[in-house]
């Protein structure tokens, strides 16, 4: 996966988060927890985009592809409410692989 | 056209983190630093300048290569050169000014590759030396030409994600803001429920409309119909080696034609907060 595919899944990650956000009562724990991981996954996404990566290296591939796996474990539950608290936790996951993969940008 | 859609968003990536980092100083209800403000840009403003150049190069080039398959040696041709020549001294001197560091390494290596190839191909036509100015473009242009396309369209996707971001997040405030008035029950303001309800609609037609804006096919096909060109400049010009360009040349219009209908749409909207 490369760096653009890898700010194209952020970018339909985001979409998803602000579609629950935007289903859910603002005053609401989930929701503000929500609310966080979105800013920061929005900054995280443009740091990205200002980074080089050895896209080749296992170390690259090993990253992106937990990225890949808790990414499609997120797209399985966040349309299902009663899930709510699993998929933040999933996101936090999320936003935790993002941040391994910054710190081996070259 | 392609290249003014393109241009569009290179000039408003930097306005548009702007408008994200406002805004969430604005909903958290947080200070705002200037420095800050500096912080979230992507590219520098010099980046994003010789970016601006290096499309104006290509569609320039493009009309020259163009009128170089098509006629011999003239003065329009010979002007057309020179005006190719002016850009890519005024794209040299951007690219001197960014500053070393990503994201701009590779834009830079792609640009130099370029800029040796049009400057080869319009010296050759400045010295009315037609054959060898196609030469140098059919020969040496395709790759280094093809490879600076590829560049900007992957740039363009940082573009188009980061405004999409906003876009979305947008969807979210114009809800939040009909929500939290609904929620006072009887003492819901009947007026502002109802703007709040008009803003919800404008920018669901808004989001729907935004995929038609992705500029990343419109630069895939740029490379199609430059490789075309390519292919036409080689032939013999018969009627179904004209046809073929044609072909590739209509697909790209027609696509760069929606995409700039669609950011037209998207502009037209004021970015405000609910």
């Amino acid at each position: 996966m490369t760096k653009y595919e890898m700010i194209q899944l952020i970018g339909d990650l985001l979409v998803e988060i602000d579609v629950m956000r935007g289903s859910l009562v603002p005053d609401l724990l989930e929701r503000r927890e929500l609310d966080e991981f979105r800013k920061t996954l929005g900054r995280k996404q443009r740091e990205l985009a200002g980074k080089a990566f050895a896209e080749n290296s296992s170390e690259y591939i090993r990253i992106t592809d937990e990225i890949l796996g808790i990414n499609e474990e997120i797209k399985e539950k966040i349309h299902d409410v009663e899930m709510a608290v699993e998929t933040i936790s999933n996101i936090g996951r999320f936003l935790s692989n993002v941040d391994k993969l910054l710190g081996i940008a070259v | 056209m392609v290249i003014e859609t393109s241009h569009d968003y290179f000039s408003q990536l930097n306005k548009i983190e702007r408008e994200i980092y406002i805004n969430e100083q604005l909903s958290a209800r947080d200070t705002i630093k200037l420095k800050d403000i500096d912080g979230v840009k992507v590219f520098g403003v010099e980046a994003i300048e010789a970016r601006l150049n290096a499309l104006k190069a290509l569609a320039r080039y493009g009309e020259l290569l163009v009128d170089l398959a098509n006629s011999e040696a003239s003065d329009r041709l010979v002007q057309e050169a020179k005006g190719l020549d002016n850009i890519i001294v005024n794209l040299d001197a951007k690219i001197k000014k960014i500053e070393d560091g990503e994201p701009d390494e590779k834009f830079k290596a792609n640009v130099g590759l370029v800029t040796t190839v049009f400057g080869e191909v319009a010296g050759y036509v400045i010295e009315k030396e037609i054959e060898k100015a196609l030469d140098a473009a059919i020969n040496k242009g395709e790759n280094p030409v093809t490879d600076l396309i590829a560049g900007l369209s992957s740039d363009l996707i940082i573009a188009y994600e980061r405004r999409r971001s906003m876009i979305s997040d947008m969807r979210t405030k114009r809800v939040d803001a009909y929500n939290r008035e609904i929620a006072k029950g009887s003492d819901a303001d009947a007026g502002k429920l109802a703007l709040y309800a008009e803003r919800i609609k404008e920018h669901e037609d808004i989001w729907e409309q935004f995929p038609g804006s992705n500029p990343e096919a419109s630069m895939d096909s740029m490379i199609d119909a430059h490789r075309a060109l390519v292919d036409y400049a080689k032939s013999d010009k018969k009627p179904k080696d004209f046809s073929d360009l044609v072909e590739a040349m209509e697909v790209f219009a027609s696509r760069a034609e929606r995409i700039a209908a669609a950011i037209e749409a998207i502009n037209a909207e004021k970015g405000d907060n609910p």
